[in-house]
């Protein structure tokens, strides 16, 4: 497979250097920060991804070119690997108006693949300005690894740039009541680095999609175990499997009981989530969780995502009537009060 | 070359890519699980029961870990019957959890309801078209993770 997938590489070049030439002929970025009434809003995404094609499994690979027609999927590879790269992620931020994103680290061996902690840093540590990166650790065979586990977050999240931790319980097929996993919040508590856990589903093959592993609610002992503990339910409890927000309700129910639980609306702006947006961010307005609500995409997935997930949530907000304050709490204020980072400075506005 | 073979040669190219880099298409297999599963005191519980296979390990290299999902049914705890099909060479070994879905609302366990017991055994003899085994529910809520891989015995 490596060996085929080097001599398609070598075909690949060609295609690689027109599309550098046309995407160095573009015009300038826009100005950062989205205009709502004459404001002008900075934004964070804090949801994004890295990572490199040789480090993702089969079934991820086969649903990343099952669109691709039969003998050119070759070409997913070198282009992921390079769509993934902080230079590329700072492009796409770049191009939609985006002033900074976290980017995760993942340890998804059955599903999703695997971007070590040491890769997240390395990719972000030079732009730590604008990338901040989260960490996290395998969770596969924790009966006989769950101290070094520990001890690779632990120094995961000390590395240069990495500010909070990430996991994702349905891919890495850990149930959310499973309370071996209780000192992953300790470390989140103990160095303050706030956790972002996928909830909800996902159609990546391999996930699972049953309540446990995707129901925010089984998750609550911990969260009320760990208070010193930020958790950010990320995708807020959507099941984007079945395109449904059957875990919603749920996850803005923690957020409204517990002060230290926030939300994210990762990929609720992307075109499988046309039908359920204005409900989503109507559920939010109404059930009083804006100043809990974390913006996050899920990208970068594919040239310009970014900007048109931001541009799908933004229009959506303006639908339901989000006043430009709301609107500056859930695409930065919310992230940089729970990061301790200091106010974003974008021409015309906050 | 003159322009016309040249021509040809491109097109007869361009025709051969599609299939370059393709691949057959993966073989599959079936194998049918029986058996019974039981409390610990012996006694066989009422209700349904859902039974998972998986892989003991599965992928390679970095990628490589414990219980690749291979598929499964509901069907009852004394008389255990179903089949999975699999990948032909996706992974090694089988391993077999389950769970007794005792309120039948098809959910294992809920933050109300903690009381759905599960059990995992791993089956010897495997790859084979037929497999039986002996399950005892022993455990609440818990998922195939939580027995599997068990505590190595060094430790």
């Amino acid at each position: 497979m490596t060996g085929r997938l080097s001599d398609c590489a070598l075909r690949l070049t060609p295609v690689l250097l027109v599309a550098a030439v046309l995407a160095a002929c573009g015009g300038p970025p826009p100005e950062p920060g989205v205009m709502v009434d004459g404001q002008r809003i900075a934004v964070i995404d804090v949801h994004l991804h890295t990572g490199t094609w040789e480090n993702t499994p089969p079934g991820f690979r086969k649903r990343l070119t099952d669109r691709i027609p039969r003998g050119f999927k070759w070409v997913m590879g070198p282009f992921m690997d390079r769509a993934l790269s902080a230079r590329s992620i700072l492009g796409q931020l770049d191009d939609a108006g985006i002033s900074g994103g976290g980017v995760f680290a993942l340890y998804s061996p059955h599903t999703t693949g695997i971007a070590p902690n040491e890769f997240v840093s390395a990719q972000i540590a030079p732009h730590q300005e604008r990338l901040y990166g989260f960490a996290s650790l395998r969770v596969d065979d924790w009966n006989n690894s769950s101290v070094a586990e520990l001890a690779r977050l632990e120094a995961g999240v000390q590395m240069p740039g990495m500010r909070g931790i990430k996991l994702a319980h349905a891919h890495q097929q850990i149930r959310f009541d499973d309370r071996r996993f209780d000192g992953i919040y300790e470390i989140c508590s103990r160095l303050q680095k706030p956790v972002y856990l996928h909830t909800g589903t996902s159609p990546n093959p391999g996930t699972r999609t049953e309540p446990p592993f995707a129901d925010p609610a089984y998750l609550e002992e911990s969260i009320k175990a760990w208070p010193g503990c930020t958790f950010i339910l990320g995708h807020t409890g959507y099941d984007t499997f079945n395109k449904a927000l059957t875990y919603v309700d749920s996850a803005i129910a923690l957020a409204q009981r517990y002060p230290n639980v926030y939300l994210e609306p990762g990929a609720m702006g992307a075109e499988r989530a046309d039908e359920v947006r204005v409900d989503f961010f109507r559920r939010v307005k109404s059930g009083g969780v804006i100043d809990k609500m974390i913006y996050g995409s899920d990208g970068p997935q594919f040239p310009g995502y970014v900007d048109s997930h931001l541009k799908a949530v933004v229009a959506a907000m303006r639908e339901i009537g989000y006043t430009p304050g709301e609107m500056e709490q859930l695409l930065s204020g919310n992230f940089l009060r729970v990061f301790g980072l200091p106010p974003i400075e974008v021409g015309g506005g906050s | 070359m003159s322009r016309k073979a040249f021509a040809m040669v491109a097109i007869s190219c361009a025709a051969l890519l599609p299939v370059a880099c393709s691949e057959p298409p993966p073989e599959t297999r079936a194998v049918k699980i029986t058996g019974t599963a039981s409390l610990p005191d012996g006694t066989v519980p009422d209700g349904t029961l859902h039974v998972q296979a998986y892989h003991a390990s599965a992928g390679a290299g970095h990628l490589r870990h414990p219980l690749g999902e291979l598929g499964g049914f509901i069907t009852q705890p004394e008389a255990i019957s179903g089949s999975v099909s699999y990948v032909a060479g996706g992974g090694e070994g089988l391993v077999i959890h389950a769970w007794l879905d005792v309120d039948g609302d098809g959910v294992h366990c809920t933050p109300a309801n903690r009381a759905e017991p599960a059990g995992l055994t791993v089956v010897e003899g495997f790859p084979a078209d037929e497999v039986q085994v002996r399950l005892t529910l022993a455990e609440n809520c818990k998922s195939a993770s939580w027995f599997f891989p068990p505590v190595a015995a060094a430790q």
